[in-house]
């Protein structure tokens, strides 16, 4: 029976160092092995690197740039030209307008003749990167020096705007509305969960009837009663911060029930008892012991709502009641869809949506990873 | 409880803005109509109208089979048209009820025979029978009210003027003040009860004067310009007098605007009576109320007796309505054959334009003539024509003068909001060399390519083209100087023009600046007149040309909103977007002459004063905002008894308009408009204009010769 004991030292080292690996650690080893929500996170990177940061230097035109191109359809970098002979350099075709009076049709045809070859890193309009930076270099485009060299990968709209470059910009408002709505929506759920669950009584009955008022209306239009609230004439910025408030401000009520519950289990145990019969005030308790206890299951469900969040915003500008134009984002770039006219004449508004589709497939995969590997102790 | 109110209407806005999809404001406003304000609601001073009137010349008599005998210069007119059978054929439907005993005959069903209107149908002698499927947008159903328009005296169906309809004849005294009617005799209300004017007309005038009855008021041609009321009288059963203390030349030519004039005169006194106190002590005034309208036009009465081709049977309010054909309708066709051709209007209420627009390219309404009024949706239509069986109307067009078009306040009076400028401001819109500049920054091109698909041509702001004034040679070259006026785009030129009033850039700051030096924004009001996108995309391609050229804009957009009307009769505006169109500017006179406050198209403070008798608004003073002067204008030509030379006292006031000009901004020119038509539909004449409601089309192309071939009657 005692040889079972005799252990050798070396592995009791190792065995050590695999338990004093932090928590963290071993959040990150699991999900490392996750290999989708990896990808995910990868292409999260790549949306905020080339929407939220850096649009100016991604697209090849501002987001306002009207030119004569009028709902002209989409000019596909070639490799291969009509002739068949291969170059390396990408290319696009030049587009001529055609208008038929009798059937009132106007459409952009491909002119094989005329081939507008792609650079990258060229001179275009200027800009200032983050808004600081002055620069003119733009990723990809056409010979700055052709003026009739245009590139417009997803086509243009009515009023000859490049899609591609406005997908770009109108990103930068949806993934940011995500990111800072969610913060709101972290910081009143958490703050009144703890609150409700911490000190109970009044305080707890109180929270907890407004977060079942809230999740009594239906979501959509109570949002579209609020949005209708927003004064017409205020300016577009502060319209794009109510529309993120009140975004949070309808949806941390599902939050807080989730962060009484842990705070209130949490309260009682042994080391919550230690910490008060030390005399640590309630502030310390909550924010230095119950809420980080409570942070694993808070941060998985902020990563699962961002996507919630673009997909409401998208959802309510396109019906007219979150942003308005001329403010860009995903949502009111949709509407440009909405008419049968603009779905038979420029089906290439509908680009929008793989764009919103693979973020949120990305925030959800995400979301799972983060979800499995915050809790590494299951098997 | 208010906010509760507020809030529970908002929430059913938002429940039914997600049921309907796309932006939905003002479900009503179809692209080209005139907003609704402007035409019935207008209520105007007095002291109007010339008219057709020369010393009693009378009528060269009757020719054989008839027409109507009518040189325009002439104040009697009188329909001698007749048919050579006396035996008169029957829609089957009918012919069941005469076998069945349930109906008279047809000929006691008729009028005498010199008195029944004798119509020639467009497409030869039709067939009976059919429903004919339509949608509208908005319970008053504006669209379907003019299908069965039908007036006394009525637009002629090619445009060019007007033509007995309830009235065989009209007579307009010698000195203007004096306007009869010769109703035709032995017509009946659709429940077979005779249609007596000396009763029906005279309760019209009962009502209307009814002082505790608010809801039938006088029509605003019926008084003098010191606001007398005319005076109504009936020599006898079929004959009707008013009378004026003022020539009224042109009342009778109002009365056959759209729906809006007649359809409140239309009082069937034998129905109507049993719900009025006065004939009835236990009936009460909210009674009667309900029995007038139902609250919206007469559509939403079922069992309203009328005068129409097609009288209301079935209304389920929000949903549908059903007008049957009136079996003691009083026109033939050229055979005999007693009117309408087609059984049923069946229409339903359908508020969404995208939706509409899908039932309409799916063929299923025989005839739509606004079931979708965007130009731009033609391409759509056109590739589903050939799958649905339908085609597009070729000579369907908006009318429109210029759409979309810009009107210019020139009576500017914000100083709210612009305390210490708002003088300099007025002085700025006023000033002639401004809004050469304005008009000159405009690039019409690109306006028609962004907003048109670049079909269009440039033009200044005028009435609609195919305007009666404009029908004579004369007639069409002040059109055309008119047309081009100010229609050039030279941001060059525009610049000089700036400079010249004095609206330079004093503080560097890359736009130009109030001659004092003071900051200035060029506030543009966005509304849906001109619909809910031609607006938004004009507006935006104006702006960016006007900031090309040193003016800095804002777009103000009040879709929707109250503030659209009432910053313009307030004189807050500066300028607006609007959608020209008007075939005879006598009984729309706004366009041109600004008598009237809302409606005034660049006076609305001149217009209020005007409106109000100089009770309030501004007193025009000659020489300044030529106002003073247009109202000169019509005040000649009210009194002017010659159509002709009426139309040219317009052409003084069209040459005011472009030596004084531009008061308005024209964009791009006339369109055609989507008239859906399945084959197999027949009676539609080449020209059809769908942009003004004024001429009541398609009613005045007689839409009671109408005809469906047996597939689409679903025989």
């Amino acid at each position: 029976m005692t040889d079972a004991v005799a252990i050798p030292m070396e592995e009791k080292k190792k065995d050590a160092v695999k338990i004093s690996q932090s928590y963290w650690s071993l959040v990150w080893w699991k999900f490392k092995r996750n290999r989708l929500a990896v990808v995910a996170a990868f292409i999260l990177a790549g949306y905020y690197i080339t929407c939220l940061i850096f649009p100016e230097f991604f697209a090849p035109y501002s987001k306002g740039l009207e030119s004569d191109y009028i709902e002209a359809r989409p000019t596909y970098p070639h490799f291969v030209d009509a002739a068949g002979s291969f170059s390396l350099r990408p290319f696009v075709y030049g587009l001529d307008e055609e208008i038929d009076v009798a059937t009132r049709s106007r459409k952009f045809v491909v002119n094989e003749s005329v081939k507008y070859p792609l650079y990258f890193f060229v001179e275009g309009e200027p800009y200032k990167l983050l808004g600081l930076i002055p620069a003119k270099t733009h990723f990809f485009g056409t010979d700055p020096a052709n003026p009739d060299a245009k590139v417009f990968l997803l086509g243009t709209d009515r009023l000859g705007r490049d899609q591609f470059s406005r997908i770009l910009f109108g990103g930068r408002i949806s993934l940011f509305i995500g990111l800072f709505s969610v913060a709101v929506f972290l910081f009143v759920g958490v703050t009144l969960g703890a609150a409700s669950g911490y000190y109970g009584g009044a305080t707890d009955i109180v929270v907890m009837r407004i977060t079942e008022l809230l999740s009594a209306f239906p979501q959509e239009p109570l949002f579209l009663a609020l949005g209708a609230a927003v004064p017409v004439s205020w300016p577009s910025t502060r319209v794009f911060f109510m529309v993120t408030i009140l975004l949070a401000l309808i949806q941390w009520g599902g939050l807080a029930r989730q962060v009484r519950g842990l705070v209130l289990s949490g309260r009682e145990e042994q080391y919550v008892l230690a910490a008060r019969s030390f005399g640590a005030s309630d502030r310390r308790i909550i924010f230095n012991h119950l809420i980080p206890a409570t942070m694993s299951h808070v941060i998985v469900i902020a990563t699962l709502k961002i996507p919630g969040m673009i997909l409401l915003e998208t959802a309510l500008s396109f019906l007219g009641l979150g942003l308005v134009p001329p403010t860009v984002s995903w949502g009111t770039l949709l509407q440009n869809a909405n008419t049968v006219r603009s779905i038979s004449a420029a089906p290439w508004y509908l680009f929008v949506t793989p764009f919103i589709l693979f973020a949120i497939l990305a925030y959800n995969l995400l979301g799972d990873g983060l979800r499995d590997a915050m809790d590494p102790y299951s098997k | 409880m208010k906010k509760l109110t507020l809030i529970a209407f908002m929430l059913l806005l938002g429940l039914f803005l997600v049921a309907c999809g796309a932006d939905a404001p003002a479900a009503e406003a179809p692209a080209a109509e005139e907003p609704a304000a402007e035409a019935p609601a207008a209520e105007e001073p007095a002291a109007e109208e010339p008219a057709a009137e020369e010393p009693a010349a009378e009528e060269p008599a009757a020719e054989e089979g008839g027409g109507i005998e009518q040189a325009q210069e002439e104040a009697v007119v009188e329909d001698t048209a007749t048919v050579e059978t006396s035996e008169y054929g029957e829609a089957p439907m009918l012919a069941e009820m005469v076998a069945a005993g349930s109906l008279p005959a047809v000929a006691d069903r008729l009028p005498a025979k010199e008195d029944i209107q004798v119509v020639t149908p467009v497409d030869g002698v039709g067939e009976y029978g059919g429903t004919w499927h339509n949608a509208s947008w908005w319970q008053g159903m504006g669209n379907i009210e003019m299908i069965v328009y039908d007036p006394p005296v009525r637009w002629k169906p090619d445009y060019t003027g007007y033509e007995p309809g309830l009235v065989k004849s009209w007579e307009i005294s010698e000195d203007g003040t004096q306007l009869t009617w010769h109703f035709r005799q032995g017509v009946k209300w659709s429940d077979g009860v005779d249609f007596i004017p000396a009763e029906d007309m005279a309760y019209w005038w009962e009502l209307a004067t009814n002082e505790d009855f608010a809801i039938v008021t006088p029509p605003w041609w019926g008084r003098d310009s010191d606001g007398t009321l005319m005076e109504v009288s009936f020599p006898d059963d079929y004959t009707m007098v008013f009378t004026w203390g003022e020539p009224h030349f042109i009342a009778n030519f109002v009365v056959a605007q759209g729906f809006w004039e007649w359809l409140p005169m239309e009082r069937p006194k034998h129905y109507l009576s049993q719900f009025d106190p006065n004939y009835d002590s236990s009936k009460t005034y909210q009674d009667l109320e309900a029995a007038v309208y139902g609250g919206d036009w007469l559509m939403n009465v079922a069992g309203y007796p009328c005068l129409h081709a097609w009288c209301p049977e079935t209304v389920v309010p929000g949903e549908r309505t059903v007008l049957a054909r009136n079996p003691y309708y009083w026109k033939v066709d050229t055979d005999g054959n007693q009117l309408p051709y087609i059984d049923y209007i069946d229409t339903v209420l359908l508020e969404d334009n995208e939706v509409r627009l899908l039932e309409v390219s799916q063929g299923k309404y025989e005839a739509s003539f606004r079931g979708t009024d965007d130009p731009t949706n033609i391409p759509f239509l056109l590739e589903q024509a050939e799958a649905n069986d339908y085609h597009l109307h070729a000579g369907a067009v908006n009318g429109a003068g210029s759409w979309p078009a810009w009107n210019i306040n020139m009576n500017f009076n914000d100083c709210e909001t612009y305390p210490d400028t708002c003088e300099e401001i007025r002085a700025l819109l006023q000033n002639q060399d401004f809004r050469i500049g304005l008009a000159l920054s405009l690039n019409r091109e690109r306006l028609i390519d962004v907003a048109w698909g670049g079909i269009g041509y440039p033009t200044s702001m005028t009435i609609s083209p195919q305007a009666w004034h404009f029908a004579s040679a004369e007639g069409q070259a002040v059109y055309e100087a008119w047309r081009d006026s100010y229609v050039e785009y030279s941001p060059e030129k525009a610049m000089e023009h700036f400079d010249a009033a004095g609206f330079v850039d004093a503080d560097g700051d890359g736009f130009r600046d109030l001659p004092s030096g003071a900051p200035f924004t060029l506030v543009m009001d966005q509304g849906d007149w001109g619909g809910q996108v031609i607006p938004v995309l004009s507006n935006e391609t104006y702006s960016s040309d006007l900031q090309a050229v040193g003016v800095n804009t804002l777009i103000n957009d009040l879709m929707g909103q109250p503030d659209w009307t009432l910053r313009w009769k307030e004189g807050k505006t500066m300028i607006r977007n609007s959608h020209a169109s008007e075939l005879d500017i006598w009984t729309y006179p706004d366009w041109v002459f600004p008598l009237r406050n809302e409606a005034a198209r660049a006076w609305p403070l001149e217009g209020l004063y005007y409106e109000t008798g100089g009770a309030d608004g501004w007193e025009p003073q000659p020489g300044t905002t030529y106002a003073y002067e247009l109202q000169q204008l019509y005040a000649k030509g009210i009194a002017e008894p010659d159509i002709e030379q009426r139309h040219k006292i317009f052409y003084e006031a069209v040459q005011i308009m472009i030596d004084h000009g531009p008061f308005m901004i024209g964009g791009s020119g006339d369109q055609a408009m989507p008239v859906v038509v399945r084959n197999g539909f027949h009676g539609i004449p080449e020209l059809v204009i769908l942009g003004p409601w004024a001429p009541g089309s398609p009613g005045n192309l007689h839409s009671e010769q109408f005809w469906m071939e047996a597939n689409l009657r679903g025989e």
